[in-house]
């Protein structure tokens, strides 16, 4: 188990693969039927599903890889993005947004806004007094000007 | 006004199917199918509109931690074990597949397949949930409780412990005066190690038993981890490099609060669908009817998003 | 849409629309006679009869907080202890039970009566009326909010009867983390109160956005719907926040996650950002409705159309929309960075535009108008005076420098109770006998109506107007005693205060005895052209026996006064 577990790198690959297989196999099925409709709403294809699938398997090899490379900085903002393109497969395909009425992306992106506003807000400010709090500014001037000449 | 356009698609669908009587799953206070479907999703999104908010707490709090106290994640993050998440993704992504076929099935109304693909979708969160029981026992079993119950007894007698071995470990080197090639092709090996987050938390510090028994293989020896102290919950070889920060508990409060609120999402999205499964055994569900279905979906999407973002959150982002 | 399709569509209608101007039929049983027993109106799924127990509820709490709210003004009416020396005998036990007194009172309030008084109660009630729908978009889910709430008014009940709670209406971390009064259950309750809220919310939008009638566009929609509408978005935005808060502040409390007290490496400012990012919305989720409900009183009872109907609109998504973005002006002394004040604090002045362009189009409606002054019109005005003062006093809280002097004074409590009670109990209080005949079929007495109006009007300045000169002066809030030099305000303000109850009994006496004796209410008593007083008084249990065309709202040069009945006509075209 645990050495299955320590390489769960290739495990995601190989899953990936599978589901690329699965594709091509659900594909060829496919498109020897009708395709079908409901009274309302939109029906989503197999296909469709299992390439969307497909997607979000290389995007986690691809976070769970990048993760073992060191970049600093740089980690976070490419684990973000990758779990954007993520949802946004996820959300468009999966949750059908891509063919539903468009106030029902207003109210989720609305949401997001709304809790990148509480976020940011929050953030900023404990940012501010966090640093307040550990470096005194008295101090801080002290150390900017005797430090500085004795520098 | 999008609501505009929908009011005269209605309207049209009104008199058209004025002639083919009124499915029995309409109430009353709709005139169509259609209205009350898509009223049906409006309200799921709006509600998962407040999910997000309410993540957005805890994701709040996990900001503002990781962005005024970064120490804390760089030394908690060692205890996270991202195999486990990395596995745990798929099978929430598979699950994610398997809903949206539920869906398909529903709308075709092919009863044994909705069948089917639930109990898929259901078995998966129950994968999913039997994983979390795994982390969160280690994480239990070693103490590392949210709060005031952290266990700081446990981990600081595993660093006295870790301590102490690299402290013998640095005077074995010096003692034994072994050719400096050996001391240098180690110590990078070593530190390499310690640079890399992603390699499990193997052979950090060369254990110092390791040259008590003529310098064995020291990875190997670590990682089968039987030999420490006895009455150790922590492994001291699992031990995060570099000093603990203070209040060091608030990376697991952070941790138990995310999992915790998201794996009750999971056991409330199994028993939607138990109760999905239940409808679609009485055979409601067909082209004409099935947004109990797709509602439900929405909410397993959900669940499956969050996670998407707590994964790098948590276990990947140092 | 474009004009002409709007009308060719209204004209095919959906073949069950009348004439709007076909008299009205009143037969047959109303939705309260329909069925009597007792499961029938417990496990309802009519939207009116939920309105009625949420009324119900909400005036009960409404009691009981007003109870609070005696008691700790007759307790202020001398620095000497006046009431609690009969419960309590140390002077330290006295203090804390004054402490525990205002917290219940607020609590109560804000969470069980002002938040869900216009929405749930008159909202249920009204908002399907006025969209000539048959009932909300889930009316499961309408029952469910209910009795989340009645759970969580119940938790309120047991907070009282096990101590207390004495953290104020706010639970400010740290003291709340420790304080040794019954904190959980009280949490537990407001969270439940929360979900409650939330479900009313989302219910509103989307039988907004899905139910309204043919011909109904956005921009023909009642007001009321509007301020309903931006309600509806601040309660599904901003209450999750406070349920995570609350959640966040009981492991706080039980485990000690160290998220709001410094004890255990937390940040008690961070928690009245939290607490704020909800509160502040709710703030205006408490103000907005009410000004909904007085667009509508100002234009039915001054006979003309409404002044400004899209900026009236506008303003309440605006105000929506920036009650988000302001809730730092709660914490300018609280330790909050000074980048984050002057940033609050500008977007704080600009909440004014759109509360006053409401407050213009008010005045400008009633303007040439032809104004029956009964009583909801009289709340109406009262309304608009009082938010007015509300509203400025206000603006000097927004500002820094001022705020530095006032924060935590009398000056503040002033403020809010001129925009909570003044503007939004008031308002509700005037929508209440706006639709007191649509709800219960019964005329009330307009003279003991206008008298209790005025009472009300004149106790509530005199309770608050000396409050803010106190404030100004420096009486801190929350204080169980005084400097002496405080005590001739304190003794007009609770003086004030008797005669705003007296007010309040004289209204439950006069609103109990029109339901025995009243006179039989017509249709339309008022003159008012929304759909609702195009059905039965009381409506039928489907609201509509004929589906009314949704017409112009705000028309009501086709109506005509019949001094026989008591009720508007269509005129008659010759």
């Amino acid at each position: 188990m645990n050495e299955i577990l320590d390489n769960v790198d290739l495990l995601i690959l190989s899953a990936a693969f599978l589901s690329l297989f699965s594709t091509i196999f659900v594909y060829n099925k496919e498109k020897k039927q009708a395709v079908p409709h409901p009274e309302f709403g939109h029906m989503t294809g197999p296909t469709l599903l299992f390439v969307v699938l497909t997607a979000l398997l290389f995007l986690t090899w691809l976070t769970v890889a990048v993760s073992y490379v060191d970049m600093g900085g740089l980690n976070v903002v490419v684990a973000m993005g990758v779990a954007t393109v993520k949802a946004t497969l996820v959300s468009l395909y999966f949750m059908h947004l891509r063919w539903d009425r468009p106030f029902n992306s207003i109210v989720f992106v609305g949401s997001l806004l709304f809790l990148g506003v509480f976020l940011g807000f929050a953030l900023l400010d404990t940012a501010e007094y966090n640093s307040d709090l550990l470096d005194d500014p008295f101090l801080k001037i002290n150390t900017e000007q005797f430090g500085g000449e004795q520098g | 006004m999008s609501g505009d356009a929908h009011q005269e698609q209605s309207n049209q669908q009104a008199e058209h199917g004025d002639g083919h009587g009124h499915s029995p799953y309409q109430a009353h206070h709709f005139d169509t199918m259609q209205q009350q479907f898509e009223a049906g999703k409006l309200g799921m999104w709006l509600f998962l509109a407040t999910e997000v908010l309410l993540f957005g707490g805890l994701f709040c709090f996990y900001t503002v931690t990781k962005s005024n106290n970064p120490e804390l994640f760089k030394w908690g993050h060692h205890f996270l074990d991202k195999r486990w998440g990395a596995t745990n993704t798929m099978v929430l992504l598979f699950s994610s597949l398997t809903m949206a076929l539920a869906v398909r099935e529903a709308q075709l109304g092919r009863k044994n397949r909705i069948l089917f693909y639930l109990t898929v979708t259901l078995l998966c969160g129950g994968g999913f949930m039997g994983i979390k029981y795994i982390e969160y026992s280690k994480k239990f079993h070693e103490g590392l409780f949210p709060g005031q119950h952290f266990a700081y007894e446990n981990v600081i007698d595993a660093e006295q412990v870790r301590d102490q071995q690299q402290e013998a470990d640095r005077l074995a080197l010096a003692d034994l005066a072994i050719p400096a090639a050996t001391v240098v092709s180690d110590t990078p090996k070593a530190s390499g190690q310690v640079a890399q987050p992603a390699s499990p938390p193997a052979g950090l510090s060369p254990a110092a038993g390791d040259l008590e028994h003529g310098g064995g293989n020291s990875a190997e020896h670590s990682t089968s981890g039987d030999d420490h102290a006895p009455g150790l919950a922590i492994d001291p070889s699992h031990l995060p490099p570099g000093a603990r920060p203070a209040n060091a508990h608030v990376f697991f409060s952070i941790y138990f609060c995310l999992t915790g609120l998201h794996g009750i999402h999971v056991l409330i999205g199994m028993g939607v669908m138990i109760w999905l499964m239940v409808l679609a055994q009485q055979g409601r569900f067909g082209p004409g009817y099935f947004t109990p279905v797709d509602l439900g979906g929405l909410y397993w999407h959900l669940v499956d998003l969050i996670w998407i973002y707590l994964f790098p959150l948590l276990y990947l982002v140092e | 849409m474009s004009q002409p399709e709007m009308d060719a569509q209204a004209g095919e209608g959906t073949g069950v629309a009348s004439q709007t101007d076909a008299p009205v039929s009143t037969e047959g049983p109303s939705y309260l006679t329909v069925t009597k027993t007792f499961s029938s109106w417990a496990f309802t799924l009519d939207h009116k009869r939920i309105g009625v127990m949420y009324l119900i509820g909400v005036l009960f709490m409404f009691l009981l907080g007003g109870m609070f709210a005696l008691l700790v003004r007759t307790e202020l009416f001398s620095p000497l202890a006046i009431l609690t020396p009969f419960f309590a005998d140390t002077a330290e036990a006295q203090a804390d039970l004054y402490n525990r007194w205002f917290t219940t009172h607020g609590a109560i309030m804000v969470f069980l009566v002002i938040i869900p008084g216009v929405p749930a109660a008159l909202g249920n009630f009204v908002l399907p009326l006025l969209l000539g729908a048959k009932d909300v978009a889930f009316p499961r889910l309408n029952l469910g909010s209910f009795y989340l709430w009645v759970i969580g008014a119940l938790f309120f009940v047991y907070v009282l009867f096990s101590g207390g709670l004495d953290t104020g209406w706010t639970f400010y971390t740290p003291y709340s983390a420790e304080s040794g009064t019954a904190v959980i259950p009280a949490l537990v309750g407001v969270f439940i109160l929360g979900f409650s809220s939330i479900f009313t919310g989302l219910n509103f939008i989307v039988t907004i956005h899905k139910m309204r009638p043919p011909g109904m566009t956005w921009f023909k929609m009642p007001l009321f719907l509007w301020a309903t509408y931006s309600t509806a978005v601040m309660q599904v935005l901003a209450t999750p926040v406070l349920g995570i808060t609350l959640l966040l502040l009981l492991l706080e409390r039980t485990l000690g996650i160290g998220i709001f007290d410094p004890r255990n490496g937390g940040d008690p400012v961070l928690f009245q950002h939290f607490f704020w990012f909800y509160s502040h919305p709710a703030v205006y989720i408490m103000i907005v409705p009410p000004m909904g409900i007085v667009s509508e009183l100002i234009a039915v009872h001054s006979h003309k159309r409404i002044f400004g109907y899209t900026y009236i609109a506008f303003s309440s998504v605006s105000i929506a929309i920036f009650s988000f973005l302001v809730w730092g002006h709660h914490m300018f002394t609280s330790g909050q960075s000074t980048t984050m004040n002057i940033i609050f604090s500008g977007i704080t002045f600009s909440v004014g535009i759109p509360s006053a362009i409401k407050v213009f189009n008010w005045i400008a409606t009633m303007y040439k108008g032809a104004l029956s002054l009964n009583t909801s019109m009289l709340y109406g005005i009262s309304f608009i005076f009082l938010f007015t003062i509300g509203g400025l006093t206000g603006l000097f809280c927004a500002v820094l420098s001022i705020d530095t002097h006032i924060h935590d004074t009398y000056f503040i409590v002033a403020h809010f109770h001129y925009v909570m009670m003044g503007s939004g109990l008031i308002a509700f209080v005037g929508g209440l006998h706006h639709w007191w005949p649509k709800m219960t079929g019964k005329m009330f007495s307009e003279f003991w109506g206008r008298i209790a109006c005025t009472l009300v009007f004149v106790g509530f300045n005199l309770t608050f107007i000396p409050q803010f000169v106190m404030g100004s002066l420096g009486m801190p809030r929350r204080y169980y005693t005084y400097a002496d030099k405080f005590e001739g305000y304190h003794q007009l303000s609770t003086i004030g205060s008797y005669v705003m109850a007296a007010g309040f009994f004289l209204t439950a006496f006069y609103l109990i005895q029109s339901l025995v004796s009243g006179k039989k209410a017509p249709v339309n008593p008022w003159g008012g052209n929304s759909l609702e007083w195009h059905t039965a008084s009381p409506p039928p249990l489907e609201n509509f026996h004929n589906v009314p065309d949704a017409t112009d709202p705000y028309d009501y040069e086709n109506l005509e006064y019949d001094a026989a009945t008591g009720n508007y006509e269509t005129k008659k075209v010759s």
